[in-house]
């Protein structure tokens, strides 16, 4: 598998997670319950719900860099 | 830790897998068949069809993740069989997916219910003892992954085996 298509796959499904498709595909479309929902979409908390789904993946993708490629070489002290 | 060079492409595919693939029975096990440790719980609780609706968008995305570090840790080891100086253990490979699904509760565990606090193991009971379970999973995993990684005999190469 090629890493553009996986990235391209990935940029897709990322995108469909934040599309208005995802809340109006809810059985309860056009009731008050749909505002409610999308309005607890963007609140005040998602930057912080963000992080908790993306922090994960970003410090444990870092980790394995580190053991795949090796730490960036030392600058000599002066 | 200090991995041998020929160990190194199999050990990233494994720990990239093991990521991918503890996410999805996590998120499989937990938050669908057990109804526990939603994404969103703590600030929305699943008492209303609609909090329910935002934890069900929140989980999405983070399988969208678990999908995407799966597919990576496939496209990895793909390339780790290609090469010719790898060493193809079956060792290697569980242990580094033990390892990587261990990383992944540790460091979600310690992220998300002790540091920003927006969901927990079961709920209702807030930081409890289910917690820490899930940090010591994470460090049981990655102590047994290391541990059966150090155990791998030299193994053959699949490129050198299917050409001699």
């Amino acid at each position: 598998m090629n890493i553009q298509v996986v990235t391209l796959l990935a940029a897709c499904l990322l995108l469909a997670a934040f599309s208005p498709v995802t809340v109006y595909a809810c059985p309860f479309c056009d009731s008050s319950q749909a505002v409610e929902v999308r309005a607890g979409l963007a609140d005040e908390f998602t930057p912080t719900t963000l992080a908790a789904v993306t922090l994960p993946f970003l410090i444990v993708a870092s980790v394995i860099s580190v053991i795949h490629f090796g730490l960036p070489p030392r600058r000599n002290s002066p | 830790m200090n991995f041998q060079a020929a160990d190194r492409p199999l050990i990233s595919a494994g720990l990239v897998l093991g990521v991918g693939l503890g996410g999805f029975v996590d998120g499989i096990l937990f938050h669908q068949i057990f109804q526990l440790h939603s994404m969103l719980t703590a600030r929305r609780p699943p008492t209303s069809v609609a909090n329910l609706e935002i934890n069900m968008v929140w989980d999405g995305l983070f399988h969208a993740f678990t999908w995407t570090m799966t597919a990576l840790g496939v496209w990895l080891l793909f390339r780790a069989a290609r090469q010719a100086d790898v060493n193809w253990s079956g060792r290697i490979l569980l242990g580094a997916m033990l390892a990587g699904w261990g990383l992944f509760n540790l460091v979600e565990g310690l992220v998300d219910h002790h540091l920003l606090h927006v969901h927990h193991v079961v709920e209702r009971l807030g930081v409890s003892i289910w917690d820490y379970l899930f940090l010591a999973s994470g460090v049981l995993f990655m102590l047994l992954g290391t541990w059966l990684i150090g155990s791998a005999k030299p193994g053959t190469n699949v490129v050198r085996s299917i050409g001699s």
